[in-house]
């Protein structure tokens, strides 16, 4: 019944850990559902200077929505096609509109979040391994430093050795 | 061409080393960024200095990537055939919605004259068929063999298997036209007709003209035009063949005078309609049994 393999395996897995890093998987879904047709205004802004027509040929469609009840406005350009930009401008809207109407657990606030935490969880495993480094490094050091210290000079240790000689001689009573 | 200033292209080489080219083609920086990101997008990366080389020369983007979005559509384009415009799939699409939800006719015959890439047959169709009860018979026409060609290579890649939709390779001005296409009935004709006058063809951008890239690149054939091409759809086809409704793409209010005193006492309404920019666009006319077109005129008149 309780196995404890299985509850540790629970452990590691189930998701709602406090601090855990939210899965990319595992995101809010986006908000299509906020967005009403009749809320909107939608305009296609072409660049009105100049004569239009075969005269002159435009690459870019922007397209620019306005939410009515709270005076949202969101462009997109991204792409050269209008019915692809019509779609990303309703996906922003979207988003905007769940950031004012449960900011904690939009999907926007999730994903600042994970990224944010993605990014912490980054810098902590680099000072971890920093530190690392530099703890090998002055143990290292340590090390060296010792064993310079307890190398020998061989002229220092010749003329230690013919002083030492001398100083025998010297002792040494003749006989 | 204006000069480029030293301190825009520094601010163009912060950026991206390609990017200075296309200020060129693109006066500001906040554009010539997109065109660079669509062609890194579009073309594999051996292509980028190519297309940048070419592009600031001022050969349309559309040439180079050889694509331009028409509606849901992705449409084809090919150096001798006129790159689709923004106003086209405007009112492409207002006229197929409108047909889709009014028009009392369920199997509906349209002709498109001076077809190009074949842009408007092939977007009418994909609508019509995609949303309504309608089915749609359509046939587009151009005298150019290259436009022929690129028409048809569009219909077989936008590959729904569309027998609704036939390319010919027609002349407008040809006397034995209406034999030559050999539909038996049409209810509705459209047509994007060049309609530049010389005289703007040949002067700049701000004195009303063409820009500079269109002149360069673009086919003289399919731009060149003035009153010549609007009579002819009428004397050759509206008139003989018992056409009911009509849409013509046009530049010039004179046009669409021109239009209406044509058919002044005929039995005809006529009615024009202006792009998302305000300017004149379309004349339109319909008789009794179609007078759901009404609803696109802005302004009409008998």
């Amino acid at each position: 019944m309780f196995s404890p393999v299985r509850s540790f395996v629970r452990l590691l897995s189930a998701s709602p850990i406090p601090g855990a890093i939210p899965k990319r998987t595992k995101l809010p879904p986006r908000p299509k559902w906020l967005i009403i047709e009749d809320e909107l205004d939608e305009k296609f802004l072409k660049g009105g200077r100049g004569p239009g027509g075969q005269k002159i040929n435009k690459t870019n469609s922007k397209v620019q929505l306005t939410h009515k009840p709270t005076g949202i406005v969101v462009t997109c350009q991204y792409s050269r096609s209008q019915e692809l930009n019509r779609k990303k401008a309703r996906e922003i809207l979207a988003l905007k509109l769940e950031d004012i109407q449960s900011p904690e657990t939009s999907r926007n606030a999730v994903i600042g979040e994970r990224k944010s935490k993605l990014k912490q969880s980054k810098a902590k495993k680099s000072n971890r391994k920093y530190k690392a480094l530099d703890e090998v490094r002055a143990e290292t050091r340590a090390k060296e430093s010792e064993a310079e210290a307890a190398e020998v000079d061989p002229e220092d240790e010749f003329n230690r050795m013919l002083a030492e000689a001398a100083l025998r001689a010297k002792n040494t009573p003749e006989s | 061409m204006p000069r480029i200033s030293p301190r825009l292209v520094r601010e163009a080489l912060w950026h991206s080393r390609l990017l200075p080219p296309l200020l060129r083609a693109n006066p500001e920086i906040a554009m010539a960024k997109q065109e660079l990101r669509w062609i890194k997008n579009e073309l594999p990366r051996d292509q980028w200095r190519d297309a940048i080389t070419r592009r600031s020369k001022l050969e349309p983007l559309q040439y180079i990537l050889g694509t331009q979005p028409f509606g849901e559509l992705d449409i084809e384009c090919r150096p001798g055939v006129l790159i689709p415009r923004w106003e086209t799939e405007e009112w492409v699409t207002k006229l197929s919605n409108l047909v889709a939800s009014r028009c009392p006719k369920k199997n509906i015959h349209i002709v498109d004259a001076c077809t190009g890439s074949g842009c408007v047959p092939l977007l009418l169709n994909h609508q019509l068929n995609g949303q309504s009860d309608i089915s749609s018979q359509i046939v587009g026409f151009d005298i150019s063999l290259e436009a022929f060609n690129l028409a048809n290579h569009n219909l077989a890649r936008i590959d729904n298997s569309t027998p609704n939709v036939k390319f010919k390779q027609l002349n407008l001005f040809s006397e034995s036209l209406v034999q030559e296409l050999a539909v038996d009935e049409v209810d509705i004709l459209v047509s994007n007709p060049p309609y530049i006058p010389k005289e703007d063809f040949y002067s700049s951008m701000y004195m009303n003209g063409v820009e500079k890239s269109v002149r360069l690149y673009e086919p003289a054939l399919a731009l060149i035009g003035e009153n010549e091409f609007y009579e002819a759809l009428l004397a050759q086809l509206i008139l003989p063949m018992k056409i009911k409704a009509f849409v013509f793409e046009l530049g010039y209010q004179l046009q669409v005078d021109f239009v209406k005193t044509f058919l002044e006492g005929k039995g005809w309404e006529v009615g024009s309609m202006n792009d998302g920019s305000g300017k004149i666009r379309c004349v339109l006319g319909w008789r009794k049994e179609m007078d759901f077109m009404q609803k696109l005129a802005e302004e009409k008149s008998s």
